[in-house]
């Protein structure tokens, strides 16, 4: 299968793509720079096609579907989803040092999924009730926010990181920008869960005959929009420091982990297609 | 009193706790589980635990009291919190600020000023037409003419009522929903036809009547190569007075007749079915196919006996669907035929002296039916509709206000610039500074 190989080898791409980063954060060459944002959007470039390839590869076999209906699948999509996003933002803002900080994630995800003995990456025809139009609309959702989601957790960390105005710190974005790039990250990121969770509830309603069952996945997503939603209201609070912020932004993505992760492992419920094995 | 308590029913603050209290409501409901019987937890948590859990219903937590209690004042919290607010952003968004002169400036969070050897009139016409490319000027009763004032994204200080209005609507969904909504399971065998619903939930040992009725017409169900489950199909007939209506119902695609709603669900062996066995004569390696209703004697292919489904069990010890059958030879003694239709090589394998083996080809299915009437849903679907409109609205349009002022001078004209935007403040200050960069160059004013 060589979607299975071209998208291993992304996953080395990203680390490589990382190391880049890593050595721009050190180094300061403008030229590195070039190399690392062209080297990411490449990697990415094949990671598309390496999703693409697998959709076709799957009409092949004769059991085609989108390529989002397990775990294999649904991490691969959550990488492409986290280091689109970074690239959107690095071309808006300008900033290039945060790369060393989210491609990373990247690079995890994609190695769990490549790697991991746990994780089944043969394409598996869908069950009925997975078939649906409404799975490509509720996964791309879902995982765009998950992703917007992990390039906040990787700016707070900055944020949190970042002690001073001067010295090693000086080119990162301000504080303040990156108070703001956080915020702007999680509305957009809470957006897409609001839209990922309503269409799961319709695929609900017409899969299993009810919008809302309780189910410990839907519980997740409802208590990460939860976190997130006060994430939103802090600002109209006094008193509630920025720092305070950044802190409840990677508490809210351990919860976007949970529900992603988590439930799938430890609780039992209706969302069990992405369950390892 | 009366205002505190008011008071305290607007505040984000109780919003922020409410939030809290529900995340961790809600942790608790996903790691305790729910809805099971009371020795499950007396086993796990202890005879303490286990009344703990009782008293607080945690075992059905998300209907648990408290719970809806909680949701009660968080409806509360918002409805208040909202049109407490409402009335400043209505002001903010009808009412624009008069310029009186140039201390107008000073106040706003963002200002300049700057003077340019250009005459005034000329200065007035080029920043007009720049800034009419910006977008639509507004007109404040009051202001001098050589004010200008351009509003954008206004409508995004809405946002945040459209949306909080948007899960009202949900929540009033849900509430229908869990009143007037009702659903249950409606078992129809092959070729049979019903009307009858047995409730669950609440409602469950009851049982009610459709005006109409349904019959299956055949039940399949379709395999991949490896095995698993391809899809579950329904052929129905649906009968209403006069009129019929021949329709297939599958997981993913139910059936919308008169506000009910009709899921694939389930579906098993029907209570008296008919099986097809084929028969297969072990000297000859010949077969045939035979209809073999339930307890009614069929004579066998040869004409040497009879065999009669005796009994059928829709799971047999986790097998899967098994047939008793009674096998009677001519003269002979009556022998039980055991057989399973998930495994066709059973009786050729375990039945040792016959003539013949059976091998189950297909049997008489019931489909089970999941039936729903929810008046709510609707309601929540538009609520959807809204909260993603207003999140849209609130996330995605930035509102900002610009000022411009020129005044003649003696070097040419003197002009102040202005800005407020009410969130996204970092992104308006870039764009501020850019259009004072602008506005310098488009009336050749270097810095």
């Amino acid at each position: 299968m060589w979607n299975i190989k071209i998208l291993s080898w992304v996953t080395f791409l990203y680390l490589g793509c990382f190391l880049l980063y890593l050595s721009l954060l050190v180094f300061r060459k403008k030229a590195l720079q070039k190399i690392a944002t062209w080297a990411t959007w490449l990697t990415l470039a094949l990671h598309t096609a390496g999703i693409i390839l697998r959709w076709i590869e799957s009409h092949k076999m004769g059991i085609g579907h989108a390529p989002f209906s397990n775990l294999y699948e649904s991490l691969i999509f959550f990488g492409w989803c986290i280091t689109f996003l970074y690239l959107i933002i690095e071309r808006k803002y300008k900033n290039y040092l945060l790369g060393a900080f989210v491609l990373p994630f990247s690079f995890l995800t994609m190695a769990y999924a490549s790697f991991s003995p746990d994780v089944n990456s043969r394409i598996e025809p869908l069950l009925p009730a997975l078939k649906s139009n409404w799975l490509i609309v509720h996964v791309i959702t879902c995982f765009l926010a998950y992703g917007a989601f992990a390039v906040s957790c990787g700016l707070s960390i900055v944020y949190l990181l970042k002690k001073s105005e001067s010295g090693f710190w000086e080119i990162f974005p301000s504080k303040r920008q990156l108070d703001e790039l956080i915020y702007q990250t999680i509305a957009f990121g809470f957006t897409l869960l609001t839209i990922g969770i309503i269409t799961g509830a319709v695929w609900a309603d017409k899969a299993w005959g009810s919008y809302w069952s309780w189910d410990p996945k839907e519980t997740w997503s409802l208590i990460t929009w939860f976190i997130y939603a006060l994430f939103l209201h802090c600002r109209f609070v006094k008193g509630w420091k920025e720092k305070k912020m950044a802190v409840i932004s990677i508490i809210g993505f351990a919860s976007v982990l949970f529900t992603y992760f988590g439930v799938n492992f430890l609780l039992a419920g209706l969302h069990s297609y992405a369950t390892p094995g | 009193m009366v205002k505190k308590i008011i008071g305290f029913l607007k505040s984000v603050r109780l919003a922020i706790f409410l939030l809290i209290l529900l995340a961790i409501a809600c942790i608790i409901g996903t790691l305790l589980p729910q809805n099971q019987p009371s020795q499950v937890y007396v086993a796990q948590f202890g005879q303490v635990g286990a009344r703990f859990i009782k008293s607080f219903c945690l075992y059905d937590l998300y209907h648990a009291p408290w719970f809806q209690v909680l949701l009660i004042i968080f409806t509360i919290n918002l409805l208040i919190c909202s049109l407490d607010r409402f009335p400043k952003t209505w002001r903010i968004l009808k009412h624009a600020k008069e310029v009186k002169d140039k201390s107008f400036f000073h106040h706003l969070p963002l200002s300049d000023q700057f003077e340019c050897n250009i005459a005034f009139e000329q200065a007035k016409g080029k920043i007009s037409a720049f800034l009419k490319g910006k977008g639509q000027l507004s007109k404040v009763p009051g202001n001098p003419e050589h004010v200008f004032f351009l509003k954008k994204g206004q409508i995004s200080l809405l946002g945040p009522y459209i949306l909080h209005a948007g899960i009202l609507v949900i929540l009033l969904g849900g509430l229908i929903t869990s009143m007037k909504g009702f659903s249950g399971m409606m078992i129809i065998p092959e070729g049979g036809r019903t009307n009858t619903i047995f409730l669950q939930g609440r409602r469950h040992h009851q049982v009610y009547n459709l005006p109409f009725s349904l019959e299956c017409e055949k039940f399949v169900v379709e395999y991949y190569e490896n095995g698993r489950p391809k899809e579950y199909r329904s052929y129905i007939k649906l009968i209403d007075g006069k009129k019929t209506l021949k329709t297939t119902i599958k997981v993913n695609s139910p059936l919308d007749y008169k506000g009910f709603r009709f899921y694939q669900a389930s579906f098993g062996v029907a209570q008296e079915p008919t099986i097809l066995l084929e028969v297969k004569d072990k000297k000859t390696g010949k077969s045939f196919e035979l209809k073999v209703p339930f307890r009614k004697p069929v004579p066998l292919p040869n004409k040497d006996g009879v065999i009669e489904l005796a009994q059928a069990v829709g799971d047999f010890r986790n097998l899967g669907p098994a047939f008793l059958l009674l096998l009677k030879k001519n003269g002979g003694k009556e022998r039980q035929v055991l057989l399973f239709s998930n495994f066709p090589e059973f009786d050729a394998m375990h039945r040792k002296g016959s003539n013949y083996f059976f091998v189950v080809k297909d049997f008489t299915h019931y489909t089970g039916l999941e039936v729903k009437k929810d008046p709510g849903v609707w309601i929540v679907w538009a609520g959807c509709l809204i909260l993603v409109g207003g999140l849209m609205i609130t996330f995605f349009i930035v509102p900002r206000s610009f000022w411009v002022m020129i005044e003649p001078s003696r070097k040419g004209s003197k002009i102040w610039v202005g800005g407020m935007a009410h969130k996204r403040k970092q992104a308006f200050r870039d764009m501020f500074e850019e259009w004072t960069k602008e506005i310098k160059e488009v009336v050749g004013c270097g810095t």
